[in-house]
């Protein structure tokens, strides 16, 4: 008797399983299916994190009004940060869930590691903040919402060499796809100018960073670009501890609060290029965007949050555009020009790169500062 | 610059003796290679930081009361993970997997609670260290060094001189030996893990003196003390000393003229040309057993 009990549950339970699947898609037949790919845990999950925050807070604002009567559905998928793990969300997204767009993955490697499957299935890939310059040429159908670390290379290069009046630069950077892409850059520029380089890389894990530090104490450099995540904050103190007294210049991913927090002091001074998102701008999208994240999150919005922000609000914008299938969206996407964001203006290029504002910030008295908020290079636009 | 490199060396050295001999304590009684001791080094960093931060309690204090904590949590990794295998005669391959499974289970629940982040244990502002025979130290890396030395030292001193110490080495040269003369073998183990867990929490929390800490930071250093174990020869306590203080000075000496990213690649080779050339490390396991 019992035996047959538990069949009838489960059939009852089965049934009614279907029928609420069945009467949900008909409730909704038009939604319009994105996958993000993020890492939301491992060691780059505050990144993920915060990026998923500034998802959330577009999506919001998207569904509340609809995009020709049509709400957009996100599904998230964890990569851990890890280019293998990205392949397999991708895999499962795109075979599983049917998704034709894909929103992230957040670093160059995994943007890399997905790029050539997604040309091939034509799936749509924007990811807000993979910058190296290898995504430039990594394909048609991906685009990314920051600038190429080309870029903020140039600017921090030329910044040093002609701001500060340096000659020799000693650069430390993270050996990964972004981190060679970043120095080579900087590199690159820095040298042209007629400026000399020293270079040191450290593994993404690393803790203990003070025999390279004494390595580069050795060769007494008056500048140093410095080129990592949140370990920065590490390096900058046991640079301090071991009595190095260069100027440190860094770039975008070193305006976090726990960089100063770990730095404890020692990052005092240190500049680094940016772009334009300003969390005190009086600019009104800004200003809205800042206050209702402080509101829910008790802190303030950071680049991770707000790229990834303007990312899905530019699927959207595409979306409202041209329609809804994958070669309309990738068109609509490419005509993007004087987007307004919560990060400046942006505008996309034929490779599918956007150009936004890079200004000069500054660490001063524990708080981030505006030194120059869009720095011009010279003879060029 | 060599002083620095050798001053680097032998604070990552005495970290890995210590987590070396914790592990070697548990390795005698147990014999298998149990991964979820970096995680006992982990969690360690994590109590303290829950005690001194969230309850704010004297750092002295959250020490010790870490310290025994993570002792707690070793003996329960051994009751709820291990026992039940030793019931059944598990074999080892067996245990290698179970202790992975522990590792990532507590690493995950260390995720849960604190969040991925990264978290500081120290505090105050960063200060210049002081410059001794060319090498700079700070005040924090003489106690790492101090601290470390001592516990290593007095983790010894218990293994050869107290009664629970001679157990733990009967139980470790011949269990049924042992059993015969009175002496309860999961007691024995228990009193191991206790002791070893309570050294890998107090090697974590040192570390954090010095760096941050994050869920993930158990592996490297797990691997490190196992590489230093071998180095030194498995089961054998002067050698981890030896294995953990050589790891160290060659991962920071051997970056001297190459670049400082090849620093795991070094401790990695070193491992590999052990386990080819010298398996049973320098001070093998073999003269440790004739002695007794």
């Amino acid at each position: 008797m019992k035996k047959i009990w538990i069949v009838i549950t489960i059939i009852a339970v089965v049934a009614l399983a279907i029928v609420l699947t069945v009467t949900q898609t008909k409730k909704k037949p038009e939604e319009i299916k994105i996958g993000a790919i993020l890492p939301l845990t491992g060691d780059a999950a505050p990144y993920g994190e915060r990026a998923k925050r500034g998802v959330e807070f577009a999506l919001e604002e998207i569904n509340k009004k609809g995009i020709k009567g049509n709400r957009i559905k996100i599904i998230y998928e964890d990569s851990q940060g890890n280019p293998q793990k990205a392949v397999s969300a991708f895999l499962k997204l795109i075979n599983l869930d049917k998704v034709k767009f894909i929103l992230g993955p957040l670093s160059t490697t995994e943007v890399l590691s997905i790029a050539p499957m997604a040309e091939k299935e034509k799936i749509l890939i924007l990811t807000p903040t993979a910058s190296a310059p290898q995504i430039t040429k990594a394909g048609d159908y991906i685009f990314r919402n920051c600038v190429s670390d080309l870029f903020e290379g140039i600017v921090a290069a030329e910044f040093i060499f002609k701001k500060l009046n340096e000659r020799r630069a000693a650069i430390i950077y993270i050996n990964n796809d972004f981190g060679i892409g970043l120095k080579e850059s900087f590199k690159k520029r820095f040298i042209s100018l007629g400026g000399e380089v020293i270079e040191e890389s450290f593994e993404r894990k690393e803790t203990d960073f003070r025999a390279l530090l004494s390595r580069i104490k050795s060769k007494d450099p008056k500048v140093i670009f410095l080129i990592g995540q949140t370990e920065m904050g590490q390096i900058l103190r046991q640079a301090k501890e071991l009595g190095i007294k260069s100027q440190f210049v860094s770039f975008s991913a070193f305006e976090d609060p726990k960089i100063l927090q770990v730095a404890g002091g020692a990052a005092e001074g240190v500049f680094y290029t940016y772009q334009g998102f300003d969390t005190k701008s009086e600019v009104d999208v800004v200003r809205e965007f800042t206050l209702k994240y402080k509101e829910k999150y008790n802190e303030n919005p950071d680049i991770w949050a707000a790229l990834s922000y303007d990312a899905m609000k530019i699927y959207a914008e595409a979306f409202k555009r041209d329609g809804f299938n994958v070669e309309d969206t990738k068109k609509a996407l490419y005509s993007i020009k004087g987007f307004i964001g919560v990060v400046g203006e942006t505008s996309f290029d034929e490779n599918g790169d956007v150009t936004k504002p890079i200004g000069i910030k500054k660490v001063e008295n524990g708080n981030f500062i505006w030194i120059d908020k869009k720095y011009e290079l010279e003879g060029e636009k | 610059m060599i002083q620095q490199l050798i001053l680097s060396g032998i604070i990552a050295g005495s970290i890995y003796a210590l987590i070396a001999i914790g592990f070697t304590i548990i390795y005698r009684t147990i014999k298998f290679f149990n991964f979820a001791h970096g995680v006992v080094y982990a969690a360690g960093a994590y109590l303290a930081y829950a005690l001194f931060f969230l309850l704010k309690l004297n750092p002295i204090l959250s020490f010790f009361l870490s310290l025994a904590m993570a002792a707690l949590l070793g003996i329960a990794i051994d009751r709820l993970a291990y026992r039940p295998l030793r019931k059944h005669n598990a074999p080892s391959l067996i245990y290698l997997i179970a202790s992975f499974g522990v590792f990532i289970f507590i690493q995950n629940l260390i995720q849960l609670i604190f969040g991925a982040q990264i978290l500081t244990l120290r505090t105050g502002p960063v200060k210049e260290g002081y410059n001794i025979l060319g090498a700079v130290i700070t005040n924090i890396q003489v106690l790492i060094i101090g601290v470390s030395l001592i516990l290593f030292f007095l983790g010894w001193l218990f293994i050869l001189k107290t009664k629970l110490g001679k157990a733990i080495r009967a139980v470790s040269d011949d269990p049924v030996g042992a059993r015969v003369v009175g002496i309860n073998s999961e007691r024995i183990i228990l009193v191991a893990f206790a002791i070893g867990s309570a050294l890998a929490g107090a090697a974590g929390i040192l570390i954090s003196l010095e760096t941050n800490i994050e869920p993930t930071m158990g592996l490297n250093a797990i691997l490190k003390g196992i590489i230093a174990s071998i180095v030194g020869g498995v089961g054998n306590i002067p050698g981890a000393l030896f294995g953990g203080l050589f790891l160290g000075l060659a991962e920071n000496l051997g970056i001297w003229k190459i670049q400082a990213g090849w620093k795991d690649t070094i401790a990695f080779v070193i491992l590999i040309i052990f386990l080819l050339l010298r398996p049973s490390g320098i001070m093998g396991v073999k003269t440790e057993k004739e002695k007794i």
